[in-house]
Order: C-alpha cells, then structure tokens, then sequence
C-alpha cells in the first residue's frame, strides 16, 4: 500500500501557481492574470493576506472570470477581451497570464489569445502555465523570475562597481526585507560596490528594467542559482548571507567576482566581525550547548542551522520545508561550507515531510530532551508553542510575526538580529 | 437567490472551508492537485494548532490524468486514508471533473473492503456558486451521511446560520452572544442541541436530527437542509438574525413562543444594557452616513451572508446611522436589475454604490458622504486612504449582548483612536 505520508498535507502545497503570484507581488508594476477557475483566486490571495500587512496583494491580481461555460466556447476571447479592459484600468508595466490545469486541458486558444495581446498591449506579456500539480513556491518564483530576466534593459553598459541579486524571496514590504537589502546594500558599499537592483525586491518594474542591468555582476542566491547571464555580465553563486560565516562568504564571494582588493575585503569582514562578535558572544555564552530545531526550505535551513551551531547552540531536528524541491545533499553541503569544522551535526533531516510526520518526529525528538527552541513558520508556531517549543518565524509564512521596526536576518547585523529573535525565543520574553 | 450579493466561490474551496473545523473527526480527501489543499485555511481554524491534520490529497500528477489513472491513484490514497479509522469526505476539483474522474465506484469499493464511511461528493470551481449555495450543500451532505438517527428531543433547539461559534477563551463566553444564548434557553427550560455551521464541530453536525425545533436564519439560506430537517417530531423557523434590539426581542420570543413557552424577553436582565446602550447610540451617531459594503467578503460565514449579507443593518439603523450601501459590483444594467430585486426582496430601500473592484473603493467611499465604514477587514487600505474610520464587516455581534458592543465599537471608531489622531501622518 502507498506510504499515507505521500497524501498527507506539507507545511507549504503551494506549486508554481502561488510562486508565480508571490512574484508578481514583488514587483510593482506588473499586474497578474489568474485566467483560472474561481477557487485560485482565493487559495492564492489568502495565503498572502495575513503574511504582508503592510501591502494588499489583491491589488496586483485580476481573475478572469473563467467558468465551465467559458471552458465550453473557448476561453481565449474572455481573455484578450478582459486583458484590454484592465489594461486601460491599470496602465501596467507588465502583464502576466498565468492558467491552472483545467483551463490547460480545454482553452486551446489561451496561447493564441495571449499572441493576440502581445500584439495589441503596449506592455510585455508574459504567459506562465501552473498547473496545480507541478513545482512549488520558490520554483514558481524563479519561473517568473527567468521570464522578466530577459526583458530587462540589458543592452545598458554594465558598470564593473554594479552587482545585482537574483533570486531573492521578498514575500512582504514589512521591515524585514526593506533591513535585509539595505544591510546587503551597506556591505557593498564599503566596498565601494552599488546594489543596481534586486530580483526581486518591491523595486518597480520600469525602475528594475533599467537599473539592474548595470550590474556587471550578478550575486544568484540558491533560488536563481543557474540563471544565465547575458552577455557582458558575469555570475557567481552565494548562500544566503545568514550568520557571521555566510555574511563573510557571501562579501568575499561577490567582492573577488567584482574585482575588489582581497584585503579590503577582509578589512571590512573584520570590521563587522569586530562589531558583532562582542554582542554575539553573550548569546554564546548563555545558550551553549541549547538545543534548538529548523523548519526551513533547504537552502535557508542549512544557513541557519550553520548561523545556530557557530552560536554553540545544537540542532537536533531539520526539517526541509521545500517539497519536492528540498534537498539534504544540498543541506549538508552548505552546512560544510558554512558550519564550524567539527559542530556537531543534525541527528535528524527529514526531506519534505508531511506536517504530520515533522510534528510526530520531532515529539518522539523531545519525549526525553528539551527543545526550547525552533526556527520555522506559522505551521510550527501554532502548534509547538503548546509544547513550550517557541518558535522564530522566518520562514513564509510569518502570520505572527510582523516587522514594523527594521529588522534584518541577513547580513552582520542580520545575525545579531537573529540571535537576540532565538535568545528571546528560548527565554520566553518577547 | 441567498448570498447573491456576496463573491462566487469554488464548491471544493467552500466545502474545505468549513471542514477545516472538522479536523480529527473526519478525514477529508481532496480528488485534485496538491495545489487544491491550499483552499484549507489551515493556520486561521482549529486546524491549525491540531495534532494531526486529518486533510489529504490524491496528489494527482499529468502522468495520472494523461494515462487515465486519476481513480487507481484515488483508490490509492483512500486505502491510506482509511487505515487511520475516521469517516472520509471525497472532493472532487476542477481537474477531476475537467477529465471525468468518476470517484464513486472507488469510494464503494474500498468503503466495502475497508468498513470505513466514504462519501465522495462532486464539487468544483467550475461552475462558480453562491457561498449560501455551498454551504446548505454540505450541510445536506453531512446531514444524510452522518446524521444520528435518534429520536427528537422536543425541548433540544438547533440553531442554524447564527453566530454561534464558541468564544476563544473562557474569559469571553461572558461578553459572546453563545453564552448569552446558552443562559437564556436554560431560563426557559429549553436545551442548547447543535449550533452549525458556525464553529461546528462533527459532533455538533451529528447531533443536529436528535433537535425537536430548529431556528434557522433564513431558510432561503438553508433550503436543503431545512427540507431535511422538517418532519413530524422535527419543527424548522425561520427567525432572522438576532441583531439589535428589536430583532433580538423577536428571536428570543420566536424560539419561546415555538418551544410553547411563555416569557417575555422584556423579563431578560440582558436587555436593559441594551436599551440603554441604544439611547446614547442615537444620541451619538443620529443622521451619521455609514457605509456598509457588500460583495467582497468570501469566508463561508453565514451570518455575513444571511439576508444577502445585510443581517447587521437592523442594529445599525437602530443605532441611527443613515445607511448608504457600497457593493461590489460591475456598473451594468442587468447587475443594477439583480441588486434592486434582491433589496426589494429584503424589504431594504437604500441608495447603493458600485465599485467594479477593491482597489477603486476609496473614491466612492469619498463620494458617498460616510463617516465611518462597515468593511471587509482587506478594505482597510480603501478607507485609510480616504481618511474613514472603519469597522470589520462581520465584527458585530449577536443578542443584547452584542448591542452593547456595538455602540461601544463604533463610538470608538467614530471617536478616532491613533490613526484619526496622526492622519496628517498617514500615506493618503
């Protein structure tokens, strides 16, 4: 009989539907299609609304109206007709068509339809297919992400002290990625170095077609890992810069890439190292040897876990959030990178779980050891607190947690950030 | 039609709605894409800080629908499912329906060889229905499939389509219209039976036969499942709402009178908070414009769909407001025919304005001349940029308890707390 944990609910079921969307929510300008049934429309905006307080998702999102009747007599007429009547509401930069697999198997004119409009909208048209079994949150991202990559104003002359970031997740315009990419902008700049754009990071589309093409180099966090650059342009691979480790891989990492003197380099890793480590070495003290959990997707549980053991803390229990996406080779190859030689490594790494079966485990976990301590979501948050586990939410999605005040998890100042979000955590004082 | 005026919605998303309250006493199994479960509002219900998410998908794949195998891989997932020993519910989608996925013979087949209950049931967003719709579907569903066939209990009264979900916490059940609900009934020698679909748990859905009287909202609402109901030891009236005063007073004296009990609700302690609540609301907010939306709200909440959503504005007439309607809508003659049909219907003669959208109802709130906003909680950014206080749409409450509440809630509103006191401040 198939294993029950193949049916059971993740943390995350989105697929590239809701990657999509999240996208589009991340670039002002650009105005999402859902020519879907009616349910999408509601599944989508509902995981949205209670994660980012600060900026309505529904306002960027326009269903189509597509019905069994539409189906019937072809759905691409409903399509053109209602793209044009929006675009004269809405003047986007940017339209995008994203279908569902029930349009999929019956609106054959949907590709036609979306030809049509290329032809008669004064902005680009993007037409990217989700059907609900397919993909995820982060690849439904970089899907949008590798579609607007070539539409951007690439033919600009690069500037050798521009660097752009792909495959950022900004999933909010709360204060947490507004200091995330102000700290990443400020350790650039002491090297001389100019953030030229974000993909994606709330920058208007008009504005992010013109900047980010300056960039001469292009830092690809793990979600855009693989992203050609055009031509002119080079790329380089970076962890997200979560902890003292990654923060300093990630500046060495873009700074040789953009020619910056290696020693400068340096001088600036020890500059913020020296201002760090002092407040950071408190936490150390204290939490030595306390042992916490991760709930994250691959690439941002490994840079945490790796950020909690060079704290001293030990984590037993990963689980990789991303699906079908997540990856424990990838896991513990960062962790190498990343970790101090030598920490002691997670006893337990579960690939994509059910929400079930990562509960379950982790209670077998603390049966006999206490975990007061877990880095996840709102999934874990409302069921572990019950079990005195408290929970940092960093992951998508953070219904509880809200940033007014700017707060980063990235970068120097993201990780005395992070620590003082684990120290209140394990103290239960928020 | 009931709930005309409120958005369409998915049949699958609507019955998964409400099961999210059902977590743990029922298994629930989505016929579709992974991507259909996102349709539970899995952190906002009980569900979300359950143990065990009894919710599941087929997880269907393109392999499965190109090579027909969307059923086997349904039989799969429900010889898994049943092994856990609750009742199944079957949805199917979009994607089912799209290629003709039968799950009936699947069902039978492993309810024969397992002994668990499976019910499959054909819903879709293909063809989009009113959230009444929906919800009177899967009470009818519920009724049939695991309704105790006991004998009716005469003084055991149901309640269906009032805003009967329990308080969070027992600090609340004092100030929530259940507990006031709960203490009246005992006064009159009637038992509280099952309240739904409201915070219903299963056992609330399995208890609702053993009622001998059952009030209803609005039968319109419910018309399948009050047909059900209706029998010879089992009695269904229609009582609206208990919103204000006066129709507070005629709900409690409805469910008196039908119980054959005699008693006056003027005798009720509850109600001379409430009278006097309304004096110094009148005082406060007589010839205030107010404006109360319409045909946004999608969250199955049949108290916001009752009366095609206007089940509030009894209190808020009582309470002085010179209501005006904001309903969103598209500005098309045969849309102005259903609306005025459908308020004429409700006995409602209020002006209304359309908006074809969320993001353009800031102008029209600025035109309608209101002081303050009875919206859906996602229209805030709407009234902020136009400088209007505003209530959430659902936030006021039932019985006299709920008068109270609500002169205290939009005094509060209309008095100007942070925002109205550093609006020069605020992004218009």
């Amino acid at each position: 009989m198939t294993d029950l944990s193949e049916f059971e609910l993740r943390d995350q079921d989105h697929t590239d539907l809701f990657g999509v969307f999240l996208g589009v929510h991340a670039l002002p300008g650009a105005v999402l299609f859902l020519h879907t049934t009616v349910g999408c429309k509601f599944k989508t905006q509902m995981h949205l609304v209670d994660h980012d307080w600060f900026r309505e998702s529904h306002n960027q999102r326009l269903w189509t109206g597509v019905d069994d009747a539409r189906l019937i007599a072809g759905s691409g007429r409903r399509l053109v007709e209602f793209a044009r009547t929006w675009y004269d509401r809405r003047k986007p930069a940017l339209a995008v068509v994203t279908t569902n697999a029930a349009v999929e198997l019956s609106a054959f004119d949907v590709e036609a339809a979306v030809e049509e409009l290329r032809r008669t909208l004064p902005c680009p048209v993007l037409l990217i297919k989700s059907p609900g079994y397919a993909g995820g949150l982060c690849r439904g991202y970089r899907r949008f992400l590798e579609a607007v990559w070539p539409l951007l104003s690439w033919e600009r002359p690069a500037r050798d002290d521009h660097v752009a970031l792909a495959g950022y997740l900004f999933d909010r315009y709360e204060g947490d990625h507004a200091a995330n990419l102000r700290e990443i902008r400020r350790l650039l700049q002491a090297l001389d170095l100019r953030l030229s754009g974000v993909a994606f990071g709330g920058q208007p589309y008009d504005n992010l077609r013109e900047s980010l093409p300056l960039a001469r180099t292009v830092a690809r966090l793990p979600l855009a890992q693989g992203l050609a650059p055009p031509a002119g342009r080079q790329a380089v691979d970076v962890d997200a810069p979560v902890g003292l480790a990654g923060s300093a891989a990630f500046l060495r990492t873009v700074g040789e890439a953009a020619g910056v003197d290696r020693d400068r380099v340096e001088a600036l890793i020890d500059h913020e190292m020296a201002r760090a480590v002092p407040l950071l070495a408190h936490v150390a003290r204290r939490l030595q040897g306390v042992c916490a959990a991760v709930f994250l997707d691959t690439a941002m549980a490994a840079a945490v876990t790796a950020f909690l053991l060079d704290l001293g803390l030990e984590v037993p229990f990963v689980a990789l959030t991303d699906r079908d996406d997540a990856d424990e080779e990838r896991f513990f190859a960062t962790l190498e990178r990343l970790a101090p030689t030598g920490a002691p490594r997670p006893e337990v790494v579960l690939r994509g779980p059910s929400r079930n079966e990562a509960l379950q485990r982790f209670l077998m976990l603390t049966a006999d050891r206490d975990v007061p301590v877990a880095v996840g979501s709102a999934v874990q948050r409302l069921v572990l607190n019950q079990h005195l586990t408290f929970v940092v939410e960093l992951g998508f999605p953070a219904t509880g947690r809200h940033v007014l005040y700017p707060t980063p998890f990235l970068g120097f100042n993201g990780a005395v950030a992070l620590a003082q979000r684990v120290l209140d955590a394990t103290h239960r004082t928020f | 039609m009931a709930g005309e005026l409120a958005q369409y919605a998915c049949s699958m998303t609507g019955f998964a709605f409400q099961c999210a309250w059902l977590a743990g006493d029922l298994s629930v199994v989505i016929f579709g894409e992974r991507d259909c479960t996102n349709a539970f509002p899995r952190l906002t219900t009980a569900l979300g800080a359950s143990e065990e998410w009894t919710f599941y998908t087929a997880a269907l794949q393109e392999d499965h629908v190109i090579a027909g195998a969307a059923e086997a891989r349904l039989e799969d997932c429900l010889r898994a499912v049943a092994e856990q020993g609750r009742p199944i519910l079957v949805l199917s989608t979009c994607l089912s329906e799209m290629i003709g996925a039968d799950p009936v013979p699947v069902c039978r087949r492993v309810e024969a060889d397992t002994g668990i209950r499976i019910v499959p049931v054909r819903t879709s967003g293909l063809v989009p229905r009113t959230q009444a719709e929906v919800m009177d579907w899967l009470a009818e569903v519920l009724w049939r499939e695991f309704g105790d066939r006991g004998t009716p209990d005469p003084c055991a009264v149901n309640f269906v389509g009032y805003q009967t979900r329990p308080p969070p916490g027992p600090k609340v059940d004092s100030v929530a219209f259940r507990g006031e609900l709960t203490a009246i009934l005992r006064r009159l020698g009637l038992q509280f039976n099952a309240a739904v679909p409201a915070g219903a748990r299963f056992r609330d859905w399995q208890a609702l036969p053993l009622g001998g009287l059952t009030m209803v909202a609005e039968r319109a609402m419910y018309d399948r499942l009050c047909a059900l109901i209706e029998g010879p030891d089992r009695r269904v009236v229609e009582a609206p709402p208990p919103k204000g005063l006066a129709g507070t007073d005629a709900f409690y004296e409805a469910v008196a009178r039908h119980a054959g009990r005699k008693m006056s609700p003027r005798d009720f302690p509850e109600r001379q908070a409430a009278l006097e609540a309304l004096r110094q609301a009148r005082e406060r907010f007589s010839g205030r414009r107010l404006a109360y939306g319409l045909g946004s709200h999608h969250n199955f909440e049949a108290s916001q769909l009752v009366a095609d959503g206007l089940g509030d504005l009894p209190l808020l007439q009582e309470m002085g407001f010179e209501v005006v309607l904001v309903i969103q809508e598209r500005d098309r003659p045969d849309v102005h025919d259903r609306i005025r049909r459908n308020l004429t219907a409700l006995g409602v003669d209020l002006p209304y304005h359309l908006f074809y959208e969320p993001a353009v109802l800031a102008p029209i709130l600025e035109e309608s001349g209101a002081e303050v906003a009875y919206l859906s909680d996602f229209l805030s950014d709407q009234a902020d940029r136009v400088g209007i206080p505003m209530v959430r749409l659902g936030r006021i409450q039932s019985g006299y308890r709920g008068v109270a509440d609500a002169v205290a809630l939009f005094a509060a509103a209309l008095r100007g707390g942070f925002e109205a006191r550093y609006r020069r401040y605020l992004r218009g």
